[in-house]
């Protein structure tokens, strides 16, 4: 498909997607939970929920919490683990034309390589998204993505064990996320996506406990769009690498936002619960606001006139 | 499981509660204990579709109405309390599994329904079933005053026998609806030994918690319909889990959306 015929086609990371939403990892299972709703290869790739080397329980509920315009989370990275996922689920989504990006989790650079090594095996998998920002595990989340050698390291580390483009989760809680960003573009990202959730906490007044059991959680949602905005314009200035956005969004405007700001794609998370169709609308939005101005997704990436 | 828009035929208000009623084209069934993910069309705020019991479902070929019995409790249900006929909502639906009504549907044997406030309108397509079954049933139902007794006047004219309990007495017995059950079960020893029966619970988490814990006691086979907050309805956020005891005697978080809203008492992990 031609660029003219498709406005909506874009390069990200050495990969062509047929367009740019990308429903977000842990918002979009292992993408088969979407199928009695619509076709999954309208979308131009998602990213599986975090895959771990075994299965992880995750936290004890509850585990959720809704907040203004948002909600909290702390699932604790619960997943059948990457065997299973490769046993289980990957046969299936290669019957479906979407790229599947593998967002992958670990406790150490070896637990990442492990799942890499298992991945890299089988067939299906268009690429990897490094989680290196969960802030809802007690260790192995952000202690890898709030520090700017660690998370080169284990860019570094995973980009020797593969050919497929390696995208790298961005964490807002970083003291500077353009620091990281800088730090796993010199350790050879393809590209990054941003943003992962914010640390927040909701009490409960009458029992005066936390509202989920792991005390804080990662906020998500429309609260948290303009902040995630910010951020993308501002690692777009700072990194040549492909920036994909993600935060808060539900429309496909909200999207547009973030291709403006400098990103080439979208990840659309919380908006999947409320609407499960929600990415299809946005694809449809994009697809009508391209054709009414004689302009593709690409030529609108980082065109924010300031 | 399907997503469509419906509309609203019918949203009455009692007590801090709403009974609402949703009509759509769509054709399909509801089973007992299975729910809907509802919220405004086009609403906002808040962001997240609530879970519903489908209290009553009925379809004549050219539509269907679901009925749903709501306790007004935060924004998202003040919004559903707002609604009009005419309106139109988000209705994610049916979900879940239904109830396993196989050990119960054995001659001989008996249903115990226990409910408490809002509880009960997670049973009622259950006791619906039970009755069409022929399986002879039976309800306890409690609630803090008479206007909580949820449902009651729809069970009563199914021609089932109800225990009744409020906590402030104003009808029935007064305390909690787990003392009428401990009474029926030891009038009913006999019985109990031989398994008769089987419970069916749905209400706070304490209720269901100390109706869990008498029917161990008793030996008799409990299931209990979950309540849990929930984001997606369909099993993607991993956010409604229960504790389930697995075989290996480990905990497991199993989703109350998919793999439930109903378990077995007796394999349930009670988190406060």
């Amino acid at each position: 498909m031609t660029t003219s015929s498709n406005p909506l086609a874009i390069d990200i990371a050495g990969l062509e997607f047929k367009n740019p939403v990308i429903p977000a990892s842990g918002t979009f299972g292992y993408g088969l939970e979407f199928l009695p709703f619509f076709d999954i290869s309208k979308l131009g790739g998602f990213c599986t929920k975090g895959l771990s080397p075994r299965p992880l329980k995750g936290n004890p509920p509850p585990r959720i919490a809704e907040t203004a315009a948002g909600m909290l989370n702390a699932i604790g990275l619960q997943n059948v683990g990457v065997r299973a996922f490769v046993e289980e689920k990957l046969p299936k989504l290669r019957e479906y034309d979407l790229h599947v990006i593998a967002n992958v989790f670990g406790y150490s650079i070896d637990d990442f390589l492990e799942v890499v090594a298992v991945l890299e095996d089988a067939e299906g998998v268009a690429g990897y998204e490094l989680n290196i920002s969960c802030p809802n595990v007690k260790q192995g989340g952000t202690q890898f993505g709030n520090n700017p050698a660690m998370a080169a390291e284990v860019t570094e580390s995973v980009k020797k064990a593969t050919k497929k483009p390696v995208i790298v989760k961005l964490s807002p809680n970083a003291p500077s996320i353009v620091e990281v960003a800088r730090a796993v573009e010199g350790a050879g990202a393809d590209a990054v996506s941003l943003v992962n959730t914010f640390v927040g906490m909701s009490i409960d007044v009458y029992t005066r406990k936390p509202r989920i059991a792991f005390a804080t959680g990662g906020l998500s949602g429309p609260a948290i769009r303009p902040i995630a905005v910010r951020m993308v314009y501002e690692v777009s200035q700072a990194v040549k690498i492909p920036r994909i956005g993600i935060g808060g969004i539900a429309t496909w405007m909200d999207a547009l936002e973030f291709i403006i700001a400098g990103a080439s794609g979208v990840q659309i998370g919380t908006a999947n619960y409320a609407d499960p169709c929600v990415s299809l609308k946005v694809i449809e939005g994009l697809e009508t606001y391209c054709r009414e101005r004689h302009v593709t997704i690409a030529e609108l990436v980082g065109t924010l006139r300031v | 499981m399907f997503d469509v828009v419906a509309t609203v035929s019918e949203n009455r208000h009692f007590g801090g509660y709403g009974h609402l009623t949703v009509t759509t084209d769509r054709i399909f069934e509801s089973g007992s204990g299975q729910f809907a993910m509802l919220k405004p069309r086009g609403a906002f705020d808040p962001l997240l579709r609530r879970a519903m019991a489908i209290y009553r479902h009925v379809s004549d070929g050219k539509s269907t109405s679901v009925e749903f019995i709501y306790q007004v409790f935060g924004r998202g249900t003040e919004n559903l309390r707002r609604l009009n006929p005419g309106d139109s909502v988000e209705c994610l639906l049916p979900l879940g599994k239904p109830f396993d009504i196989s050990p119960v549907a054995v001659g001989g044997r008996e249903a115990l329904l226990v409910a408490g406030g809002v509880g009960s309108a997670a049973l009622f397509l259950l006791a619906q079933q039970l009755r069409r079954e022929g399986v002879p049933t039976r309800l306890f139902l409690g609630g803090r005053s008479t206007v909580d007794l949820i449902g009651l006047d729809d069970f009563v004219a199914l021609g089932i026998p109800v225990h009744i309990a409020t906590n402030d007495g104003t009808r029935g017995f007064a305390g909690f609806v787990t003392q009428p059950l401990e009474k029926f079960l030891a009038d009913n020893a006999d019985d109990v030994k031989e398994g008769k029966y089987v419970a069916f619970t749905c209400g706070p988490t304490p209720m269901m918690k100390a109706v869990a814990h008498i029917c161990e006691k008793a030996n008799v086979l409990a299931y209990a319909s979950l309540e849990e907050r929930m984001a997606c309805g369909f099993g993607v956020c991993v956010g409604c889990v229960a504790g389930v005891r697995c075989d290996d005697g480990e905990t497991d978080f199993q989703r109350v959306c998919v793999e439930g809203p109903v378990f077995r008492c007796d394999q349930l992990v009670w988190i406060e």
